[in-house]
């Protein structure tokens, strides 16, 4: 954007990176099917195995949903980096362009 | 003194679990995470193709790829950690079973005996045995957590105290590479590396891991690399290597240069062997592969064999626009010297096998990253047919949808024997080559069961892929999918 690179140079194609922002968040909502799986999982182990051994199978599992959730969680975070990365240079962009307009001097 | 058994609550209780429930609930949790290497395998597909700076450079896309780098890592700990609970799972479900199974047999014996002064049966004993060890298997499950932080089923709140406890810096010792040459076996073995030891064991054996079919095409192609830069670099290279190893070098950079996606395959230079992809073969929806004949070499012959896959590429969009090819010139073997070794089979005997398991690497490696089945096509032209007849001659399935036979010099048996669904022919009355079956007992005209693909009388031997005759728009067509093969026919 507007901090050059000590090589002066960068590059972002919109559509190549949108495509990696949407596999990302692909990703995570998969994931995220994934942990309310578990966490049904989780909720039957009381009902099949009552006693220590039920509460325990389902309070692990409760952490793996937990775990899996945070994995989902940045992976979405990150598409939504790309996805604002791609905004904000197609913002600067047209900003730049509009300062080129008669009337108008670049910033 | 025992307790009378029908006042044991605790058998009861054994007795009214619910088992095949809890193996339900094991089951759920087996496919809910059982994806996840593969879950992985596409999250750093997208690193590398950040990395790679094709769409995205700078300070901002170089954070992004550490970042995904600490995810991958992230969910291959994870993995892990969840495979070694679920082991735990297992065991807990096996052992509530025999718990339960014997606490109603102590009740029954209880039941049928409630008089009885000899104190609980030594099913009762066992019972309560097996019913601690599932006890203390539910517990090892949350136990196998522990290196991902989590203590007494508490997870870490966030990301940021999750990545503390998963290991991102330091030395990587590259694993071995295993002595197994079965692809699926080797892709397996791929998948469940972390991004940091398949990097590691890149740099550490690029030439074993360049050579393993079943390694994905994106971790060969940077081994085959790293063999070629060295080639390039060393002086102890013999001079006919450094030949090859400079023709190869600069076929990359030419088709990169012109934007072309390049993976180098294949790289025994001492062999005079090499396969070069132009395409991403890690995810294109159609796979050409390309099996030349007599006197093609890699120093000789690899831009000419470049030239003829960007065209059947070329063909193959003009039939089908919209999806992803990946075409591949493979020099696996050694192809014969002359016309007069081309009536031997003693080179496709050594060619077939080769071909097989290099389209059985390319299958196998995309089901361990579930990247998708492409459909694969082998197109072969004069001995290269041999070539594939012999690869079908190899226990199991040929790994492709389709077998285009261009100018063939014969075959043995029949198309359906190349165990492809569908087989195409060209020959043209002009290729003499097509006239005698020299290297083989049948025409592939006629009776051999191919479908025809047009020629003209006008088109010689080295003609089926020149855009000037209409062979070339049909091996296009069947490329990609869309041409019908006739009935009757493969």
């Amino acid at each position: 954007m507007s901090h050059p690179l000590p090589d002066g140079s960068f590059l972002l194609v919109p559509d190549g990176v949108t495509a990696l922002a949407d596999e990302l968040a692909a990703l995570a909502a998969e994931l995220a099917g994934d942990v309310e799986r578990i966490r049904a999982a989780a909720a039957s182990f009381p009902d099949a195995l009552s006693g220590d051994e039920g509460w325990a199978a389902a309070a692990t599992a409760t952490s793996w949903a937990r775990l899996c959730d945070l994995l989902s969680s940045r992976t979405s975070a990150l598409s939504g980096v790309l996805t604002s990365a791609v905004a904000a240079y197609q913002a600067e962009d047209a900003a730049l362009a509009g300062s080129f307009a008669p009337g108008r001097h670049p910033r | 003194m025992t307790a009378p058994l029908a006042d044991d609550a605790r058998l009861c209780t054994l007795a009214d679990w619910d088992v095949p429930g809890a193996g339900r609930a094991v089951t759920l949790l087996d496919d809910a995470t059982g994806g996840l290497s593969t879950w992985r395998a596409r999250l750093e597909g997208v690193e590398r193709a950040v990395e790679s700076g094709d769409c995205w450079s700078g300070t901002a896309s170089r954070n992004a790829v550490a970042a995904l780098a600490q995810v991958s890592a992230v969910a291959w700990s994870l993995a892990a950690a969840l495979d070694a609970s679920l082991s735990c799972y297992r065991r807990m479900v096996a052992e509530a079973g025999h718990a339960q199974e014997l606490a109603e047999q102590a009740l029954a014996h209880a039941a049928t005996f409630p008089d009885t002064a000899a104190g609980r049966p030594a099913a009762a004993e066992t019972a309560l045995w097996h019913a601690a060890l599932a006890d203390a298997a539910a517990d090892d499950a949350g136990h196998a957590l522990a290196g991902l932080g989590v203590v007494d089923a508490f997870a870490p709140a966030d990301f940021g105290q999750l990545l503390v406890h998963v290991p991102l810096m330091g030395p990587i010792q590259p694993p071995p590479v295993p002595h197994t040459r079965v692809p699926a076996e080797v892709a397996d073995w791929w998948a469940g590396l972390s991004e940091a030891q398949q990097r590691s064991v890149i740099s550490m054996s690029p030439g074993p891991v360049g050579a393993l079919d079943g390694v994905p095409a994106w971790a060969r192609d940077r081994a085959n690399r790293l063999v070629l830069d060295r080639a390039l670099h060393d002086p102890r290279t013999p001079a006919d290597e450094a030949v090859t190893a400079r023709v190869v070098a600069d076929r990359v950079a030419r088709e990169e240069a012109a934007g072309q996606t390049v993976q180098v395959q294949l790289l025994d230079l001492a062999g005079d062997r090499v396969a070069l992809s132009l395409g991403d073969l890690d995810t294109a929806d159609e796979v050409a592969v390309l099996v030349p004949g007599v006197g093609n070499t890699p120093e000789d012959d690899l831009g000419r064999l470049a030239g003829n896959a960007r065209d059947i590429a070329a063909a193959s969009r003009e039939a089908s626009h919209g999806t992803s090819l990946a075409t591949v010139v493979w020099l696996g073997y050694r192809t014969p010297d002359t016309v007069l070794t081309g009536t031997m089979r003693f080179a496709a005997e050594d060619g077939g096998p080769a071909l097989a398991h290099s389209l059985d690497g390319l299958a196998a490696a995309r089901t361990a990253t579930a990247t998708g089945d492409p459909r694969t096509t082998v197109v072969a032209h004069s001995y290269g047919t041999v070539v594939v007849d012999e690869a079908a001659d190899v226990p199991g399935w040929l790994a492709a949808d389709a077998v285009v036979l261009l100018g063939s010099p014969g075959m043995e048996d029949y198309a359906n024997s190349l165990e492809a669904p569908e087989v195409f022919d060209a020959a043209s009355p002009g290729d003499p080559v097509t006239w005698f079956p020299w290297d083989g007992d049948r025409w592939t005209g006629g009776s051999y069961g191919a479908t025809a693909l047009p020629v003209t009388s006008g088109m010689g031997h080295s003609d089926y892929l020149e855009p000037e005759f209409p062979t070339l728009a049909a091996v296009g067509e069947v490329v990609a999918g869309v041409r019908v093969a006739e009935p009757g026919h493969c």
